[in-house]
């Protein structure tokens, strides 16, 4: 996909959020006793964000908006991987626990940035996905107070 | 007088183990958010947010505080070791920096380049104490009329914050104030826009957004654009980081110089530390007496633009306190801080919580000297940061991120907004949308829609009131200005373009 496409899809996409929000504006109530009501700015900001995204679309179809950005399918490849990963961890965290989740979560994420392993690498994101895990129980779970999942197993 | 009492008392309070521990580890990390060339000091901020509000008041701004001026000093380091700019305001360092560094003097311009933002710093911390108090005094008879025509003023730079495209940048404000509208109505009461989830109808949290658009989105475009991999250490002494006596005197020029166009630059909105560092340096080799020297290793062109740039992220925290206006990514992101800790920026922040105010502005203070030494001590280890592969690097700071999001409301669903966040903030990059006003829009836009609907309920729904008082006619006008100057001056040059042809 080209970069000037993925503009005119974004463009698209936003001029049809605009409507949607202006659309359910008025069920908000726009005057209120000749007063704007809950629904009077979502309504503007609607038609402001469908306007101002049809004009982004019409001067990336004419050609006036020149994007220095490139994008590849190669490019994706790692943010896709982190990206599934991370939905992957608030799946599991519940199950597994923030320690265990987040020790898979480092590995996965080392692994995908860094797909040619050795030895020395392997050692020092082991230790990292030890080591990071323990040290943000200790500060959140135990010196904030903030109630981290323990999983199935209790840690 | 009374803001260097003010100031006074305040650094005395900071002087306190929290605050101290809080400026601390926020100048340590900022450092180290400064060296890494792909995080900025919006990133860094955005980052730690979650965290830093954790730990409540004051601790948690002169945290923040601290990552944002340590950003600036750490910058300068991989400027001038590597040739690579740790953030924006930086690039100028390179030109010379680097060149020193080529011809053997990286600790001579690592040393004046740790002098030269301590004084930077030093001065633009005075401007702002000095500026503030003024400011909140003649603000604090603000009310919801000339707050609106503040939250227009502080809208109308989207046009010098919006990137190159006006258009885009104010799609991205519109975004960012309809993300601010989800979830109850202040005023009416009833949900919008939360789609039967009992998750959205306290909004979404600011953090939540700030980490995905500043930081995971830029992991993201990092990690897009380049193959991952260590770079050679560069070479240099130990010995030689320290900086001499004869260098700072000959740059104290330059210095003055680039303190002031911080501050001159700095406190205009929207313009940023990156252009006070041009002019800066610009203005030291126009007044040099050997200004050929400037691009081949001139100890100037290292000073100039470090004062310049230090100097200017100070006193652009003014508009922040004292009227509610962020001028930078990173402003705004301090002041959602600000409003997630139940603080209201602007000049009634000045006389209902002046402790707070001046203890934050102490810990500026103490985090500078904090700097000063930290800088000079911990170059070599800030210098060997840069070699530490993203593959490491990078998920200790994605899990950072998860348990600091995970602590907001203990709710794994807020890592998915995150997540979303930093798509949508991916896109932005890549598409050249400013982040920068989507976060206006998403901490002012709830402002805005209050004090209008106020403003309206009280005058009966007349409009006229917004024009009546001779505050918010004045805010008004320099909005408007602000918006129709790059028009009308993009108008004028087109027709001489055409005229010519």
């Amino acid at each position: 996909m080209k970069i000037e496409t993925l503009d005119r899809v974004f463009a698209i996409f936003l001029f049809l959020l605009g409507l949607g929000i202006a659309y359910a504006a008025p069920s908000y109530g726009y005057m209120i006793d000749g007063n704007p009501g809950p629904g009077f700015f979502p309504l503007l900001v609607g038609l402001a964000i469908a306007g101002l995204s049809m004009v982004n679309f019409v001067r990336s179809v004419t050609g006036k908006e020149k994007l220095a950005q490139h994008i590849s399918l190669s490019g994706l490849i790692k943010p896709l991987g982190m990206l599934v990963v991370l939905v992957a961890f608030v799946f599991l965290v519940e199950p597994l626990g923030m320690i265990l989740a987040c020790a898979a979560l480092v590995l996965t994420i080392g692994w995908i940035i860094h797909p040619h392993w050795d030895r020395l690498f392997a050692a020092k994101l082991i230790a990292t996905a030890v080591l990071f895990p323990v040290a943000g129980e200790l500060a959140f779970g135990v010196y904030l107070g903030v109630p981290l999942p323990k999983g199935l197993l209790g840690i | 007088m009374d803001s260097i009492v003010l100031l006074l008392d305040g650094i005395g309070n900071a002087l306190s183990w929290s605050v101290l521990a809080a400026t601390l580890v926020g100048v340590l990390i900022g450092l180290f958010v400064g060296v890494l060339p792909g995080l900025g000091p919006a990133a860094g901020v955005a980052i730690m947010l979650p965290v830093a509000v954790g730990f409540g008041g004051v601790e948690a701004i002169a945290g923040l505080g601290g990552i944002y001026y340590g950003a600036m000093f750490g910058g300068a380091v991989t400027s001038i070791l590597l040739g690579i700019p740790g953030e924006s305001a930086s690039v100028m360092t390179v030109l010379d920096g680097y060149t020193m560094a080529k011809q053997g003097k990286a600790g001579e311009a690592l040393g004046l380049s740790v002098f030269s933002s301590f004084v930077g710093g030093i001065f633009g911390l005075l401007v702002m104490a000095l500026l503030a108090l003024a400011i909140a005094r003649v603000a604090i008879e603000f009310g919801p009329t000339e707050m609106t025509a503040v939250m227009v003023l502080a809208f109308s730079l989207v046009s010098v914050l919006g990137g190159r495209n006006i258009i885009k940048g104010f799609t991205a404000l519109f975004l960012g104030i309809w993300i601010g509208m989800i979830g109850m109505d202040p005023i009416a009461g009833p949900p919008r826009y939360t789609l039967g989830s009992m998750d959205l109808l306290d909004g979404i949290d600011f953090t939540i957004i700030a980490v995905g658009i500043f930081g995971l989105s830029e992991i993201f475009f990092d990690l897009s654009e380049k193959s991952v991999e260590t770079r050679a250490p560069a070479q240099y002494s130990l010995r030689s980081l320290l900086p001499r006596i004869s260098h700072m005197n000959r740059c104290k020029g330059a210095v003055t110089l680039g303190s002031i166009m911080g501050f001159l630059v700095g406190v205009l909105p929207g313009v940023g530390a990156t252009a006070a560092t041009m002019l800066a340096y610009a203005a030291a080799k126009k007044l040099s007496c050997t200004p050929d020297e400037f691009g081949k290793g001139a100890m100037e062109g290292v000073a100039a633009p470090e004062a310049a740039n230090n100097s200017a992220a100070y006193v652009s925290m003014v508009p922040m306190f004292t009227l509610g206006i962020p001028e930078s990514a990173t402003t705004a992101i301090m002041l959602g801080g600000l409003l997630m800790l139940g603080l209201q920026p602007g000049p009634l922040l000045f006389a209902n919580n002046p402790d707070f105010v001046w203890t934050v502005f102490g810990s500026f203070w103490i985090g500078n000297v904090m700097l000063l030494f930290l800088t000079m001590l911990m170059i070599p280890l800030l210098a060997g940061v840069v070699f530490v592969s993203t593959a490491l690097l990078y998920p200790v700071v994605i899990g950072m991120i998860l348990f600091g999001v995970f602590s907001i409301n203990y709710s794994a669903s807020d890592v998915l907004l995150a997540l979303g966040a930093g798509v949508l903030g991916y896109l932005m990059l890549k598409l050249e949308y400013s982040a920068v006003p989507l976060v206006l829009g998403v901490v002012l836009g709830p402002m805005l829609e209050n004090n209008v609907r106020r403003t309206l309920i009280l005058s009966e729904g007349d409009l006229s009131v917004f024009f009546e008082r001779p505050i918010s006619l004045v805010f008004f006008l320099l909005a408007a200005s602000i918006i129709c100057f790059p028009l009308i001056s993009k108008f004028v040059s087109r027709k001489v373009r055409w005229s010519k042809r």
